[in-house]
């Protein structure tokens, strides 16, 4: 188990390393910066100087050092937009992608368990079609559309539900549903499938034949041993939902990590894109690791594979 | 007390068999086929099929709906966009820009996936743990986000956003035949192979490949639907294929604004993409029971 955990452990440390570098690399192939930030007649000492300020004149390897040493302090860079630590300027937004987030994983527990668990209980039936329509619907539909159909039924055709923005209650569910329909797809098909496996075993005979009540059964006996894959679905979900949200927050204009790296990408803000992106790929990492050694310590198979 | 419980158990179980998605999608490859059918011959002949020019702009006729409400042009079943464009004409044209970029993004990243899992599988030793490790880190940064760098980065464009399907996609490849490739070498035909003097290309193309050929044959259909998202997503921001070109996320992303007043502007793109998508997945799905001898006689 500790061999494990800690070859587990360097191969996340890597991962945020190589992502570091991916980044690093990439943002400085884009456009010159200083074709956007200064007034269009500045002369070339003007040019000069600005990227000299940013640092922009030193030779790779030496920016992506200094980049390195800074990040290890927890410093990102300066936004050249705001002119504000980029770091700040994520973390002020991660509030938001967690409230969001938290509540489409809410969703998904509260909807997508019932309806796999009902629709392997009763193979066939009509609550199973629309199980089954659900999790291959959920699975085909790209969640942009799915953003675009909700505002349209929801906001401009109904007017129930705010179109886009933060607020009360009422400006979450949009959005959650949208970001958690991949999710509530897949973790309607696997409890689904879980279920089906399971209720077929003996123990589950066993427990009927001991005259348990069905409700019982089914909620207790049979879904506890179906979750195992369910929770680590929707473990990886997780990490992916805090990842992931740049769709469905450009979409309904939340106020998150998403919204921002994709408004930094298109101001080319260097610092703000470099800082969001390494710090969603932390979590991302840090989500699987636990997710990992959750099961592994669930699971004695893993550990000693 | 429930006298009756275990045949009520054997009753499930058979019924099960009979509803259970394998065997449903089983037998619809004739839907999945369908709709795919219909999108290829609309990507393959679309200059022959679209009515109009896709990119015939004419503001006077802009937002116009679909033939079957007031207000309608005829001529434009499907109603106009804001720029009086025909929205099925750009829908023909749109299946064409989805099907090259998912099908070449997935062809380079299958080819390029499965032959660094071969080889990955086959040799052992560094260099599989080198690309494994590559394998590795590829996944552990969300595939969107770095979808999204790399378009920025690069600058959008049909090419641009082949090469960042692909390698969004590889490792998924790689890791899927290097563990096929694991279980195929250690099988008495490979040694045989050896022993008769074969040299390792041959061994890895001719021997193995078509042994692990089934299972890549699935996950390219699978990810087909998921690379056509892909692309959508990354036009829908703007980064990826440039506008006048019509694509479907470029459609959707013009409809975006007008949800209020011209529904049909974003509701017909994402259609088309949905059933795509659906048809791709339903495609795969019946080709990984029909592929499997082991669930064949579910």
């Amino acid at each position: 188990m500790r061999r494990y955990l800690i070859l587990r452990i360097l191969q996340a440390i890597l991962a945020i390393f190589a992502v570091s570098f991916i980044v690093f690399v990439t943002t400085r192939l884009s456009g010159d910066v200083t074709i956007l930030m200064l007034p269009f007649d500045a002369t070339e000492e003007n040019r000069l100087q600005f990227r000299q300020e940013l640092g922009l004149d030193k030779p790779l390897y030496i920016q992506y050092g200094i980049f390195l040493i800074h990040a290890a302090r927890g410093d990102l860079g300066e936004s050249h937009r705001w002119r504000k630590p980029a770091m700040k300027l994520i973390l002020d937004r991660m509030p938001a992608t967690i409230q969001l987030a938290s509540v489409s994983v809410l969703f998904t527990v509260v909807f997508a368990i019932p309806i796999g668990v009902i629709s392997a209980v009763r193979p066939g039936s009509w609550m199973d079609t629309i199980g089954k329509t659900f999790a291959l619907l959920g699975q085909s539909m790209p969640n942009f559309w799915v953003g675009l159909l909700l505002i349209l039924i929801f906001a401009v055709r109904l007017d129930l539900l705010p179109p886009a923005g933060r607020g009360g209650w009422q400006h979450l569910v949009l959005p959650a549903i949208t970001l958690g329909s991949g999710a509530m797809a897949a973790v309607t098909r696997l409890t689904r499938s879980g279920m089906l496996d399971v209720m077929d075993s003996e123990f589950i005979k066993m427990a009927r034949i001991k005259g348990i009540p069905e409700h019982l059964v089914i909620w207790k006996h049979g879904l506890k041993n179906a979750a195992i894959p369910v929770v680590t679905v929707l473990g990886l979900q997780i990490a992916g939902l805090l990842g992931g949200s740049v769709i469905a927050e450009t979409i309904f204009s939340w106020p998150g990590v998403g919204k921002q790296i994709v408004d930094a990408i298109y101001a080319r803000d260097y610092a703000v894109v470099q800082a969001g992106v390494l710090l969603t790929s932390i979590i991302h990492v840090g989500a699987n690791l636990g997710v990992d050694v959750l099961y592994a310590y669930i699971d004695p198979r893993i550990r000693y594979a | 007390m429930r006298p009756i419980s275990l045949p009520r158990g054997e009753r499930r179980a058979t019924g099960q068999l009979r509803g259970g998605l394998q065997v449903t999608w089983r037998r619809l490859p004739l839907v999945s086929g369908t709709i795919l059918l219909f999108v290829l011959v609309a990507g393959i002949f679309a200059p022959l099929l679209a009515p109009h020019d896709p990119g015939a702009i004419n503001i006077a006729q802009g937002e116009r709906p679909p033939a079957w409400m007031e207000g309608a042009l005829p001529g434009h079943i499907l109603g106009t966009d804001q720029m009086g464009r025909d929205i099925l004409s750009r829908l023909i044209w749109g299946a064409r820009v989805s099907l090259i970029v998912g099908f070449s993004g997935i062809a380079i990243a299958g080819i390029v996936g499965s032959l660094l899992g071969l080889v990955s599988g086959y040799y052992g030793g560094w260099v599989d743990h080198v690309i494994m490790r590559v394998v590795d880190i590829q996944m552990s940064v969300p595939a969107i986000l770095l979808a999204l760098l790399l378009a920025a980065v690069l600058g959008g464009g049909l090419y641009i956003i082949i090469v960042v399907i692909a390698v969004v996609y590889w490792a998924f490849y790689a890791r899927i035949v290097r563990g096929e490739t694991l279980s195929v070498k250690a099988r008495d035909f490979v040694a045989l192979a050896k022993v008769a003097g074969c040299g390792t290309p041959r061994i890895l193309l001719r021997h193995i490949l078509p042994n692990v050929g089934n299972t890549i044959v699935v996950v390219v259909t699978l990810q087909l639907g998921s690379a056509i998202i892909l692309e959508a997503a990354l036009s829908f921001l703007g980064l990826g294929v440039q506008p006048p070109t019509a694509a479907w996320g470029l459609m959707l992303a013009d409809g975006r604004t007008l949800l209020g007043v011209a529904w049909w502007i974003a509701t017909w793109p994402g259609l088309a993409i949905m059933l795509t998508v659906l048809g791709a997945n339903m495609l795969g799905e019946w080709l990984r029971v029909a592929l499997d001898p082991k669930q064949r006689q579910v």
